[in-house]
């Protein structure tokens, strides 16, 4: 008998430790939203290299009982890697070893263009500002910041600054700007083909000057020493922006931006995916905030295209015509999905005009713009 | 509304300093561009207009290949294709013998 009642014990024991006893209807649609990412992520394709790790995430932390993300918990410890800012510069390292700054040494005026399209992200900052008045305790202006910068189209941008300035929001931030650079062919088209005329389109460019090895390995230390002096706090990120573009053209630390763009960035994106997705608890993510994020960051992403057009245009007239105004479209950076879509929206009006190489330029502008609106942010609602 | 004007002038001052260190940084660019035009003008001065082989052109066919000829030659002549134009081009044809041949390769790798 005393056997029976030990065996009962323990079976009762057993049930209520697992998850099913404390599942509430609160994880259960976490766990729908993950899974829906996850698929996707892994069906359609959207980001999969970081959507994988951040649903895999979410999901993970839905899953209730299991202490991942409390004191002690693996992702909880790895979590740190965000929270004082590491992970983040780290993968923008790597994004600097693969980035060729080529095309924006040879056609100087169109960093311009990387700069108006951050537009975008203060046009989402006092959006956000808007609802807040309009829903009073809705934002405040830290968290206002982080859903801005949705619009700078930076998945690693818009993580760093989120985890400086209202860790509380990263889920639903890391989601929305991920989801909206995946659907950047599908929200950017319209908007090129409403703000442009068929001739603007069709407007060719000349070809790029080719640029040299030394160019190319003096680039990333001027702009170093310019960005870092005048915006001190942008330097975690632009000054690993541009020390894994210099390994990257240094023919002698080849080895080293190996290990930056590749084995080094993919790990980092593994910790980087999952913790951020870990953040996505039930009661962070299933409130009002959210909705407004997602809002926010289309509006942003939107207002930057449409900028960056506008900008082209004037471009064009200054230029007698010479440059083309889709390429305004690619300034947001989402690199390189941007300056694609400005290539396909080009070569639909014409079919021999090579758009690319020309949108390269503000799409890896877009990079350092936004790199530098973050830090502005920093400047003025950091610590 | 407080905090309304403060995001209009943190709009007005943010974009204006983004624009500001990109204008700085595009100016920099010119110079580095004056640089690289002062350095080879010396040495593309005389490739104005080559014009490859001769005979037949079939361009509707053949624009692939054009595009990666021109792209090869102004490679080796250290200029960008807008500078060349190639009005016709033709097989050459496989001449000597197999020795030669191989030793022509050999030497292309040694250059390389």
């Amino acid at each position: 008998m005393a056997f029976i009642h030990a065996l009962l014990d323990a079976l009762t024991g057993f049930v209520k430790s697992t998850g099913f006893m404390g599942l509430t209807y609160h994880n259960i649609i976490m766990i729908i939203v993950a899974l829906i990412l996850l698929y996707l992520a892994i069906k359609k394709g959207y980001e999969p290299l970081l959507l994988v790790p951040i649903s895999f995430g979410m999901l993970l932390v839905n899953l209730p009982g299991n202490g991942l993300m409390e004191e002690g918990g693996l992702l909880y410890y790895l979590y740190f890697g965000n929270k004082l800012g590491i992970f983040p510069p780290l993968v923008f390292m790597g994004v600097g070893a693969l980035t060729d700054f080529g095309p924006l040494i040879a056609n100087p005026r169109s960093v311009l263009l990387g700069g108006a399209a951050q537009f975008g992200i203060f046009f989402a900052f006092l959006g956000a500002i808007i609802l807040n008045m309009i829903f009073p305790g809705l934002f405040n202006l830290k968290e206002a910041a982080s859903i801005a910068i949705i619009g700078g189209a930076d998945g690693p941008t818009a993580i760093f600054l989120t985890s400086q300035l209202a860790p509380h929001l990263l889920g639903p931030i890391a989601v929305a700007a991920y989801s909206y650079m995946a659907l950047v062919p599908i929200i950017q088209p319209p908007i090129m083909r409403a703000l442009t005329t068929k001739k603007e389109r069709q407007i060719k460019m000349d070809q790029l000057r080719p640029v040299s090895k030394t160019e190319k390995v003096v680039f990333p230390i001027v702009v170093t020493i310019l960005v870092v002096l005048l915006l001190p706090s942008a330097a975690p990120l632009v000054g690993m922006l541009m020390f894994g573009n210099l390994i990257r053209e240094c023919a002698d630390t080849h080895n080293l931006a190996q290990t930056a763009s590749n084995g080094l960035m993919y790990s980092i994106t593994i910790f980087l995916g999952m913790t951020v997705g870990a953040t996505a608890s039930a009661e962070a993510f299933l409130n009002p905030q959210t909705l407004g994020i997602l809002a926010l960051g289309l509006a942003a992403f939107s207002v930057g295209t449409a900028a960056g057009i506008l900008f082209g245009k004037i471009m064009c007239k200054v230029s007698g015509g010479k440059v083309n105004p889709l390429i305004g479209a690619a300034g947001v950076s989402a690199v390189p999905m941007a300056a694609r879509v400005v290539q396909k929206v080009g070569s639909e009006e014409n079919p021999t005009n090579f758009l690319l190489m020309h949108a390269m330029g503000p799409n890896v502008a877009g990079v350092i713009g936004s790199a530098i609106v973050a830090g502005i942010f920093l400047t003025l609602y950091g610590a | 509304m407080n905090a309304l004007a403060e995001g209009l002038t943190v709009t007005i001052v943010g974009m204006g300093i983004t624009l500001l260190a990109l204008l700085a940084l595009s100016y920099i660019l010119d110079i580095f561009g004056a640089f690289s035009k002062a350095k080879p003008k010396a040495k593309a001065q005389p490739v104005p207009e080559v014009s490859e082989e001769i005979e037949e052109v079939d361009e509707t066919d053949d624009l692939e290949l054009v595009a990666v000829i021109t792209a090869a030659i102004a490679a080796s002549l250290n200029t960008t294709t807008d500078q060349l134009q190639v009005r016709s081009f033709r097989r050459v044809g496989v001449q000597g013998s197999t020795w030669s041949r191989t030793a022509k390769q050999e030497n292309l790798k040694i250059i390389e």
